[in-house]
Parts: C-alpha cells; structure tokens; sequence
C-alpha cells in the first residue's frame, strides 16, 4: 500500500514538473507587457504586433482602440520587450517558427532580416490592398524606397526621425553668446566648436564644471558629418565597407579632436550614450546632438531654459545631412493568420490612426499630411528645427553582411580608441574597417552557402 | 542483474522511481541541453541561415583566429585569482566577527546580509554612479582628501578591482555560510584550549580553520564557479569596454551569441567554459584530500 502511494506521489511529482517546464508556448508574453490580453486561439482575428519603442505604449493603446472600433473583430495585442532583449528575441522566435503576426523593424537593421528570410516579401499585399497601396503613394519617394530588397517591398514604413542641436539657452546667455536659432541657419561645425570651446568651464583644480559638448562613440553626430561630407560607410553594392577612407577620417578629425581638448565629459568610460542625456538635463553640457526621440525627456527639464536648432553645415561642401531611422512595420513569414495581419496593418495606416503618433508628440509619422500635431508643442520653442531637418534625412541604410549591432560595437570601440587617444583616428578606423569586412566576407560566404 | 533476486529487482525499481524526478531533470535540462550545445557548436548555426556541419572548424576559430577569446580568458582568470581569495577571507573573517555573544548582534548579520538581496542590475547600476570618473561619489571624497581622481571605469586593473569590490559588498551568502559553519565548532574545543592557555590566534589556526575546512571548500567551488560565470556586473558596468578591457568570457560569450548572431561559436565557447571548469573543480576535489578535513579525521 505504502509503495503504491509512493509511487503515485512520485507519478504525481514528475507529471507536474513536465508540464510546469512547458511554458507559455506563446511568443514573448511571459516577458513583455501586453496592451491588450488576447483571447482564445480560436477566436480569430487575433493580431500580435511586437515592439521595443515602449515610450509609445499610451499612444499605441489608442491606435489599438482606433483599430478595434474600425474592426470589431480584430484583436490587436501589442507586446513591448526592452530593446536589447527585442533584437535577441525577436530573430529566435522567427528562426524558430513561432514570433509574432507583426513586429517594428528598425531601417540598420532591415537588410539582414530581409535577406535572411524573416520578413515576408508585401508586394503584392500591398498591391492588392487599396489601403496599403494609397498609403505608400502617399508618401515620399526615398520613403517608398527604403523598404525594398532588391527591388522587392519588404516592410511598411511608419515613421521618419532626425537630429538637431539641443542647447542650454541660460549657458548661452551667460556666455554672452548669440542663441543659436538666430545662427542655425548658416553657422558650420567650425563654428560649432568654437562656441563649445567658449562654453566649457573649468574648475580651479581642472575638473570641468560645464562642458561645450557632448562626444561619444555613437551614431550621432558621426554619421551626420560622415554624410554631409559626402561620403557613404558602404559601397554601392553594400559588400564593401568604407569607414577607414581619408575623406571620413578628415570629417570626424574636428570631433575627436574637440573632445580631445576636453570640450566633452568622458564618454568613452560609460557604457551607454544616454549618461549624455543625464548630463544634459542636469545642467553640466551646453549641447548635445539629439535624435527627435529626445524631446519627451527633456521635455522635464525645469532647472533651465533649452531649445534645439538645426544641425550645422558642414564647412566643405556647405551640406547638413541628418540620421533618420525610419521604422517600418513587417509581416513575419510564420503568422498563421495573414488575412487579420493584413486588416491590422490597413487600420494602422490609415491617417487619424498615424496621426495619434504626432498629436501625442510620440512619433513623426512617415505621412507627411499628419505630421503637424508633432510640430505645435511649447517645448522646444524651436521644434520646428526637425521640421527641417525632414528634408534633408539620409535612412540609416546598412547592409546584409552584418548585424547593426555588430558593426556599431566595432565602430564605437573605434571611435572609444580615438576619442581616448589610444589610436589616432586614422589607425583606429583603418582597423575597425578591416574587421567589418573581415565579417561581412566571413557572413557573404554563409548567405551564399 | 541476472543474480540478482526478485526482491531486489523490485527494490531497484522502486529505488529508479524514487530518484526519476531527479533523473527526467538532470537529462531533459542538463544532459540532453548539453549534447544539443556540443552538437551545435560543430555547425556555423546563426538565426538568419541555416545550421551547416562544419566539425572542429569553431574551436579552431578560437585557438587561432579570435584574439578576444584570449584577452576575455585572462580578463576571467585575473578575476577569479583576485576575487576568489578575497571573498573567501573576508567572508571568513566577517564570520568570525558576527559570530559574537554581543546583544544586537543580529541586527549587524542582517545588515551585512542585505546587500546581497539587491540585485545585480540595480547594484551595478548603482556602482557605476558611484564609480563615475567625474561625478562619483568616491572621487568626490578623494578630491576632498586632496588627492587626484581615478578612472576607475577606465583600465583593466581597476574595473577589476570595481567588479571584486562590489563582489565582496554582495557576500552575504558566504558570510552566512561560514557563520553557520563556525557555530556548528563545538565550544567545548575552545574552553579547553582556553584551559590550556592557548592564545585566541592559535585556537583560529589549531582549531577554527581546520575544522571550517569543509565550509571553505564548499565556498570556494562556489566561488570559483561564480567567478567563471561573471557577466552582468562587468556588462552593465562597463560593457566589456573601454577596449575590450573588461571584456569578461561570458560577456564575449555573450556577444558572439547576441549581438554577432553566431550561435554556433558561441555554442563552442560554452563548451570550452565547462571543460576549464571542469577540470578546475576536479583539480580542487582532488587536492581537497590533502587540507580538508571532514569530522571524525
């Protein structure tokens, strides 16, 4: 008796522990924050959108709420995952048949999901959808372009960013020195280091009170001076990479050089760009270039008065370029409920449901008809900066043959070496682009496999 | 088997059903994951393409083509040798601090417990505003002091150091495992050295450290383990920068895996981490015969 009880315990114990180890066989619900709980599987029109832009989560409850009472049968959950962890599960839960019906892809990253299969090919989606079709004629041609691979409609884009300057208008003014939405216009990055030069403040014992800027080892503003010296990172073919030329060493030179002379707070110890940002909204740097997405953090700002202004031009060609990751929208080749994916997708870009993004100051829509709400908040005075800056965004296009990821680690450790003067610029450039193409060469060889 | 009685056959059964909870856990989540990581690292296996059999070709890579498995190995091992030694005699130390008849004693045991009920994220985090080059609150004090600032995020040596300070802020555990050891000594040893006029440094070295041997031991594979396993403190502190100078091997590990989409290397990585720790900990239990002495010795 007492051997068949132990038994049972033990049958209990081990069935209990097999289906405790099951888990959610659901894609990413345990983890993320869910908008909207699903219903059954069996309901149909269940609709699972997965993105890491959680600053957007109150904004895309509404856009939820918009699709929903459009189509009542539609159940849009939208999934938020920090975005560190989104880019290592998202391409596992494709690899591994599951992920969800739609997910947010950012425009670096694009070509190696496309090539790799784990986005399926819209065209004809697109062209079969009155709504999605009026929706892409209505955008800008570079816009309708970005999202092709190899000529094939991949992805729907949603929204556009750029960059501007944000500045400490009470530094500026205690330095005596004109606001710069009266020079954004017509002042260069010449004149850009000048005026961080004139506003770095130093201690008696050398530390610095108030930095002029802020450098690091990020995207911004490198690939602004990069493009608006006219140069590019990949050859035509995106098989080749160029950073290590002497054009894109002789651009970046000013910026190394500046913080070299200690016009930047050390940024090369810190392992994320956004100390920058706690730096800026404490008070401690005058200037730091400032992606769009920016604006609702320092929106808090209450200690000092601040505003943006455009980009500078580059001194050369007399060009400013901005950085613009424009986020598209992707159906996965795994969602087991395309017809529902496809009525998500026609809700979402209709014009008051992308007009929730700009009216929220969230995003700046890709459809330029919506994008004024966006522009009319108090703060900054001068938002209308990127505005401006729309018109002349360059898409933060990469290639196939790398990871985003990959290529920005080997090219922030690049610039680490040069802003720290371990390397000169030029040696640590030349370097880092042999090992991008030392990979890519490595990754070509596989994808041709 | 076939000797072997109906009673006893039957007594085997049962014993296999009794220890089966056991055993479905250590195959289905140990065993068979570990074949699964061995098979995997013989093919060049990344999320965007499919998974090519290329035999020994990954651990090839790492002997002779990847410079950061070296630099990560010994960036580990300069870890493990510093921090290893220091939290086992500080956590042996501490012990022997807390394990007082002093009133309120309790009230110190949980205030050296409760750092380690912080976790890592948040600690790290806070750490790294601590050990900020400019704005930090330790070269804050070092400047009223009157001394020069130190980048203690900047060189190998002192985010090393940054990582075993913090490690020792955070060894509650082992305090409380060697405190638990120490009051398991009985006291009756102590009186009678006290009778026989033994000083209190002798009674640590004759009676104390070899009847803790067995608690020390059990600390430091633990330790060991923990100190090949580091990652999140060194990734949130400096993300393996600047240059690759804190670049621990799990964090490596790490990259290939996550940020360079290589599953298959990375796969190899973890093969080669078991194998070091493997033979590490056997070394250990091998030597353990020779200055662990268990009750009864």
């Amino acid at each position: 008796m007492k051997k068949r009880f132990a038994a049972l315990l033990i049958g209990t114990m081990l069935v209990s522990s097999l289906t405790g180890c099951t888990g959610n066989s659901s894609p990413g619900t345990t983890e993320a924050t869910t908008v909207n709980e699903s219903k059954t599987e069996k309901a149909g029109g269940n609709v699972t959108y997965w993105t890491w832009q959680t600053q957007a989560g109150e904004a895309e409850a509404k856009q939820v709420e918009y699709v929903q009472s459009s189509n009542p049968n539609l159940k849009l959950n939208i999934e938020y995952t920090a975005n560190a962890d989104y880019w290592t599960k998202l391409p596992v839960a494709i690899a591994g048949g599951t992920g969800p019906d739609i997910y947010l892809m950012t425009r670096p990253s694009f070509e190696l999901y496309a090539a790799s299969g784990q986005m399926m090919d819209i065209s004809d989606i697109v062209a079969n959808s009155r709504a999605l079709s009026e929706y892409m004629e209505k955008l800008r041609p570079e816009l309708q372009e970005t999202y092709k691979f190899d000529g094939v409609l991949m992805a729907i884009p949603i929204t556009v960013e750029s960059t501007a300057i944000a500045y400490n208008r009470d530094a500026f003014k205690a330095a005596g020195l004109k606001d710069l939405k009266e020079i954004e216009d017509t002042w260069t990055w010449d004149d850009f280091a000048d005026i961080a030069r004139q506003l770095t403040i130093k201690g008696n014992s050398g530390e610095g009170e108030q930095y002029g800027c802020w450098i690091a080892s990020d995207r911004i503003p490198f690939w602004e001076k990069l493009w608006s010296a006219g140069y590019e990172m990949f050859d035509e073919k995106q098989e080749t990479c160029l950073i290590g030329q002497t054009g894109i060493v002789e651009a970046y030179q000013p910026l190394v050089d500046l913080y070299q002379e200690g016009m930047s707070p050390n940024s090369v110890d810190v392992p994320d760009s956004s100390y920058g940002d706690d730096l800026f909204i404490s008070g401690k740097i005058a200037m730091i270039p400032a992606g769009i997405w920016k604006v609702p953090s320092y929106a808090n700002i209450t200690t000092f008065d601040w505003d943006v202004a455009q980009l500078p031009l580059d001194p050369t060609t007399g060009k400013r370029v901005s950085s613009s990751n424009v986020l598209g929208l992707c159906i996965n080749p795994n969602s087991k409920n395309l017809e529902a994916t496809i009525a998500a997708l026609e809700e979402l870009v209709q014009p008051d449901c992308m007009k929730i993004y700009a009216d929220m100051g969230v995003f700046v829509p890709a459809l330029e008809s919506v994008r004024d709400g966006f522009f009319t908040m108090d703060t900054p005075q001068n938002i209308a900066a990127y505005k401006k800056a729309l018109d002349y965004v360059h898409p933060n296009t990469l290639t196939q043959y790398i990871p985003y990821q990959q290529f920005g680690t080997l090219q922030n450790n690049a610039l680490k070496n040069a802003l720290s003067g371990k390397m000169t610029l030029e040696d640590a450039l030349k370097e880092a682009n042999e090992e991008i193409n030392k990979v890519m060469d490595e990754n070509k060889a596989q994808f041709n496999q | 088997m076939s000797k072997w009685s109906r009673k006893e056959k039957k007594q085997l059964k049962t014993g296999i059903l009794m220890i089966s909870p056991w055993l479905v856990g250590g195959i289905g989540f140990t065993l068979i994951p570990l074949l699964l990581a061995f098979g995997m690292s013989m093919t060049n296996y990344s999320f965007f393409s499919k998974p090519k059999f290329i035999g020994f070709e990954n651990y090839i890579t790492m002997f002779t083509k990847d410079p950061l498995i070296w630099k990560s190995l010994g960036v580990t091992f300069i870890y493990a040798i510093v921090a290893i030694p220091l939290q086992l005699i500080f956590g042996f130390l501490l012990a022997n601090l807390l394990n007082q008849n002093l009133k309120g004693i309790v009230v110190f045991r949980t205030i050296f417990y409760i750092p380690c009920l912080i976790v890592v994220v948040s600690s790290s985090l806070l750490w790294r505003q601590m050990l900020d080059t400019d704005f930090g609150i330790f070269n804050y004090i070092l400047s009223w002091l009157g001394m020069g600032k130190i980048s203690w995020l900047s060189q190998t040596a002192t985010i090393i150091a940054s990582a075993v300070l913090i490690s020792l802020w955070q060894s509650g555990k082992m305090i409380i495992i060697n405190l638990s050891g120490l009051q398991g000594i009985p006291t009756s040893l102590y009186e009678a050295a006290d009778l026989d006029g033994c000083s209190k440094l002798r009674q640590v070295y004759y009676i104390t450290l070899p009847l803790m041997t067995p608690v020390l031991f059990m600390n430091l594979i633990i330790g060991l383990i923990g100190a090949f396993k580091t990652f999140s403190s060194f990734k949130l502190l400096t993300n393996g920068g600047p240059n690759n100078a804190s670049l621990v091997y799990m964090l490596h590990l790490y990259n290939n895996a996550f940020v360079n989409y290589q599953l298959g290397y990375a796969n190899a990585m973890s093969i080669l981490l078991f194998v070091i720790v493997g033979i590490l900990t056997i070394w250990l239990f091998r030597s353990s015969a020779k200055w662990v002495f268990y009750g009864g010795e």
